[in-house]
């Protein structure tokens, strides 16, 4: 019988960080992930936060994946408030333009919650979310079903 | 009568609590994209307001940075907006300020220029951000220093409207 080759912890650790390893072969890669800026948000997250990780230039960098299930629907949260030009606790609870961004982590994060069988941190986090996200986008959804009741969501 | 006056500084502190709760749990999820980052904003497009910038870096050399390949490029993170950052350097100091120009969504006519961070040396990956990893005094001091440095040098009036962390 085939015994299937395991990769070791160096094997993979090289993997994950060979564009950044490369650099000073390559002469600088502006675009690859710097691998401290990863995991500086509330409970050690990577996505979940206003500090994503980076590439070399300076710019958010979403090439690294996270091991907590609940960091992934920050992902695409993070990018339909970039397309709307939304940012920051400010966006959450004030810009009525990211109510769609907004109720759509809730409902993925919801899912995540209710998961049988996913490690309790991971369901904490992503229920955390869902009570502040959905507490924080309230009051705006009020206002705009209110003020402008056939406008929809974006 | 003082049973009701009880009940109302339970309901009030618990309302206080939640509304604290809320708040301490939006502002550690602050969405978008650099959240921190000091916001600028400019009564013309962002397509003219890139033009002067690149102006301001071609008339003066010592804004371009040095020995490493650093180009200024549009972002591919958005696929709505286009944002486009920018990369400024500091001779004197040795750092390489990084922006970005994007165009408002609703108004093509008015743009935003956000001052992101700052990396020390020409050494990249060293990103420090502007009203987060400085301090208070740091972040106003750089701030002020940005504001003579480059864009009162671009002749264009701007509004100062802060950082996105700030909702008040």
């Amino acid at each position: 019988m085939l015994n299937e080759a395991q990769p070791t912890w160096w094997t993979s650790f090289f993997l994950t960080n060979i564009n950044y390893l490369m650099m000073p072969i390559r002469g600088g890669c502006p675009s690859c992930l710097v691998p401290s800026s990863v995991g500086h948000n509330w409970f050690g997250q990577t996505y979940l936060g206003p500090n994503n990780p980076v590439s070399q230039d300076g710019s958010d960098n979403f090439s690294y994946r996270p091991t907590n299930l609940a960091d992934y629907p920050p992902v695409g949260h993070d990018r339909r408030y970039f397309n709307v030009g939304a940012s920051g606790p400010s966006g959450v609870f004030l810009n009525q333009k990211t109510i769609g961004a907004d109720y759509k982590l809730i409902a993925e994060e919801f899912e995540i919650a209710n998961m049988q069988g996913l490690p309790i941190n991971q369901r904490l986090t992503a229920a955390a979310v869902v009570i502040g996200i959905g507490f924080g986008a309230l009051p705006k959804t009020i206002n705009l079903l209110f003020t402008q009741p056939a406008s929809g969501f974006a | 009568m003082k049973r009701s006056y009880i009940k109302t500084i339970i309901i009030t502190g618990i309302i206080i609590i939640c509304v604290v709760t809320v708040m301490y749990i939006g502002y550690n999820i602050a969405p978008g994209m650099n959240p921190y980052s000091e916001r600028y904003e400019f009564n013309i497009p962002s397509s003219q307001l890139i033009e002067n910038i690149e102006k301001l870096k071609n008339e003066n050399q010592v804004y371009k940075i040095p020995q490493i390949d650093l180009p200024d490029h549009y972002d591919n993170n958005s696929t709505v907006t286009r944002y486009y950052h920018i990369y400024i350097y500091y001779s004197k100091e040795n750092k390489i300020l990084h922006l970005w120009v994007a165009n408002d969504i609703e108004n093509k006519s008015k743009s935003y220029l956000n001052f992101v961070d700052i990396n020390d040396g020409l050494q990249l990956g060293h990103w420090k951000k502007i009203n987060h990893d400085y301090s208070k005094n740091e972040s106003t001091k750089l701030i002020n220093q940005f504001e003579e440095k480059v864009l009162k040098k671009l002749g264009i009036k701007y509004i100062n409207k802060g950082n996105s962390m700030s909702i008040f």
